[in-house]
């Protein structure tokens, strides 16, 4: 079953899309330099302020397409189990960035607690280089969910490998390099499409994930925000790559950092807190969701 | 009151009582020290021995696992239960075995553990291993069940992967905060955890009272017979399944999300309809009909319910609720707002 894991990751692997977002950044460089150097002042100031405020009007529309709990009210868990109904929609598909140790167990929790069979799931990971411990608990779920559901009701599934965007005891100073890294490889990750489902068989309905899921490592920030820069720039339609960050079990009074970047970056979908305390510290744009990562602990 | 042993474990680099005087001490006389040491602590145990739980003769002894996690180290930690003191402070409580999970620090412990002597050992085995994929293994031996074992206890660092695969079995907890880490975070999981009484919090140079702690737990309460250990079942049941994210993926599909929120608003009862809010995200996402929609920001998936059974709302549920008790959400232990219809257990 581990082989199974090992054979699906992929390292950049050669995919049309990622490479023309390449190729158009190259040429966007290229022509800035050169403009740069040809262009008067006045030019370059007029066209650096057009391009900021349309990025920041994009982004600002995205934020305020954003789902938002009401004052004072709490988002609901539904446990009526006959919705949400997703088993009827033509694809369901999740990104998620495991980051290392405990995030990676947080993570896994929550897919475990989440888990419902149809035929219709696609479940993408993503490990960082020189994880094996990740990959090796992510074969093991997968075996899990194998065993239990032998038929094609298990969905499938993938993997990538991406850089690690800033390592334990790394200094703070050297994590844009690294950062760039994984931007970089995030690009592949986010676009490419799952072998198992290609648009021949499903239209593009599994091209880009549904929904990106992220509990706190910095590589999670880093390609929300590459996800959130091709929305800005009308590469992805905005029904796709919605972004929740869940705030680690651990924090019940401060947010992380990667937490602090989310909330205050706004670019999350779904801000998330697993203790009451911190979100009524917050405020009403985050949104308290209970323990979705802690295991269930067994009676007595 | 005995206070933190420093001296006992030392640095990394020697064994010798360095703490103790400036003056240089030859070896006998630090073996000399080590010994008065030794004798005292037993003392101390002897102490606390009368309050011991007693540990029934056919069971083995209990288990003590210490973890440091997979991502970061944590020396100064597995310096301390590889001292004699600490070694003596667990013999006095019934502990047969010490296993250390020590991360990238294993070929220091190791040498550090062969150096002790028997006595220095007071019969317990220790054990060092590097990493391991099955540490629910591990943490199962320190479960205490009813015939089969007595409880043992988990010093573990402030991980919540550790942490929470340890409450998740049961065994007793010890938390000790690396605070070389990102702003010393692991002390807030370890402190909320203490306020909650699920684990113990363990201080660098104290551990011995925080297993004196978890020794008196362990008397006063079950934690030597639980029933045997069974893993949460998986799939987990649909009343514990968390639906927050299909509702994400649903609001990619605009068409099918309005129709299920249609769907669910005809599911209410007519007599809660008015307390129920639905609204939907978007600027241009569809109004529901005047009747129920009466509030005109562009707010998200809430759901109020009122309940058909009696359930009281917590106190403090009140925030922003306009009409008072009839709209307090009713909340379990969990942050899951219950439906009327779904029995509390």
């Amino acid at each position: 079953m581990d082989q199974i894991v090992r054979e699906m990751v992929e390292d950049f692997g050669p995919d049309r899309f990622a490479f023309f977002v390449y190729l158009g950044l190259t040429g966007i460089i290229i022509v800035s330099i050169v403009g740069f150097f040809l262009l008067s002042w006045s030019w370059i100031t007029a066209i650096v302020l057009v391009f900021i405020t349309f990025l920041v009007w994009r982004h600002l529309s995205l934020y305020s397409e954003h789902p938002r709990p009401q004052t004072g009210r709490r988002w609901i868990t539904r446990r009526d189990p006959s919705t949400p109904n997703t088993a009827g929609l033509p694809a369901v598909y999740f990104l998620y960035i495991l980051g290392s140790g405990g995030h990676t167990t947080e993570m896994l929790e929550t897919i475990r607690r989440k888990f419902a069979p149809q035929t219709n799931l696609h479940r993408r990971y993503l490990v960082t280089t020189g994880d094996t411990d990740s990959l090796h608990r992510v074969a093991q779920l997968e075996a899990l969910i194998r065993r239990c559901f032998p038929d094609a009701r298990a969905g499938t599934m993938d993997a990538f490998r991406v850089p690690r965007a800033r390592r334990v005891h790394q200094p703070l100073w050297t994590a844009p390099l690294t950062c760039l890294g994984t931007a970089i490889a995030a690009v592949n990750a986010l676009t490419r499409e799952p072998d198992a489902r290609p648009s021949t068989r499903h239209g593009g309905q599994f091209k880009y994930p549904h929904v990106v899921l992220t509990n706190g490592p910095a590589t999670g920030f880093i390609v929300c925000l590459v996800a959130h820069l091709l929305k800005l720039l009308y590469v992805v339609p905005p029904s796709r790559l919605k972004m929740v960050y869940v705030e680690s079990w651990a924090r019940s009074r401060r947010l992380s950092l990667t937490g602090r970047l989310f909330w205050w970056s706004g670019i999350a979908d779904l801000f998330c807190v697993q203790h009451e305390e911190l979100a009524s510290r917050l405020g009403a744009r985050a949104v308290f969701v209970g323990s979705v990562a802690e295991r269930l602990a067994p009676p007595g | 009151m005995t206070n933190g042993f420093h001296g006992v474990g030392g640095d990394s680099d020697s064994d010798s009582a360095s703490s103790f005087g400036s003056e240089p001490v030859t070896a006998a006389q630090a073996r000399e020290l080590k010994n008065k040491e030794i004798d005292f602590l037993k003392g101390h145990c002897q102490a606390h021995q009368t309050t011991a739980p007693p540990r029934p003769p056919q069971l083995p002894g209990r288990h003590c696992l210490v973890t440091v996690g997979a991502t970061a180290g944590f020396r100064s930690l597995l310096e301390e239960v590889s001292s004699a003191g600490f070694l003596v402070c667990l013999a006095c409580h019934g502990y047969a075995t010490l296993e250390l999970q020590c991360g990238p620090d294993l070929d220091t412990i190791s040498a550090r553990v062969a150096r002790l002597t028997d006595e220095e050992r007071c019969g317990i085995s220790v054990v060092c291993f590097g990493y391991t994929t099955e540490m629910q293994s591990h943490i199962l031996v320190c479960r205490g069940e009813a015939n089969v074992r007595p409880a043992g206890c988990v010093i573990s660092h402030g991980g919540t992967g550790t942490v929470g695969e340890v409450l998740s079995v049961g065994a007793p907890l010890i938390v000790v905060a690396n605070s070389t880490l990102m702003d010393n975070h692991q002390l807030e999981l370890a402190e909320s955890l203490e306020n909650e009484g699920r684990a113990v919090v363990g201080h660098l140079g104290t551990l011995v009272n925080a297993v004196d702690i978890i020794a008196d737990r362990i008397t006063q309460g079950t934690l030597d017979a639980l029933p045997p250990y069974c893993p949460p079942s998986f799939p987990v049941s649909a009343a514990d399944r968390v639906t927050l994210f299909d509702w994400m993926v649903l609001t990619c599909y605009p068409a099918e999300f309005a129709a299920q929120m249609n769907a669910l608003n005809q599911a209410v009862p007519a007599a809660n309809l008015a307390n129920a809010r639905l609204q939907q995200p978007g600027r241009n996402g569809n109004r529901l009909p005047e009747a129920v929609n009466n509030q005109g920001d562009n707010g998200m998936l809430q759901l109020d319910l009122e309940p058909e059974t009696g359930l009281a709302a917590p106190p403090g549920a009140g925030d922003g609720i306009q009409n008072g008790d009839r709209n307090a959400p009713i909340v379990n232990g969990n942050g899951y707002f219950i439906n009327g219809m779904v029995q509390p257990n």
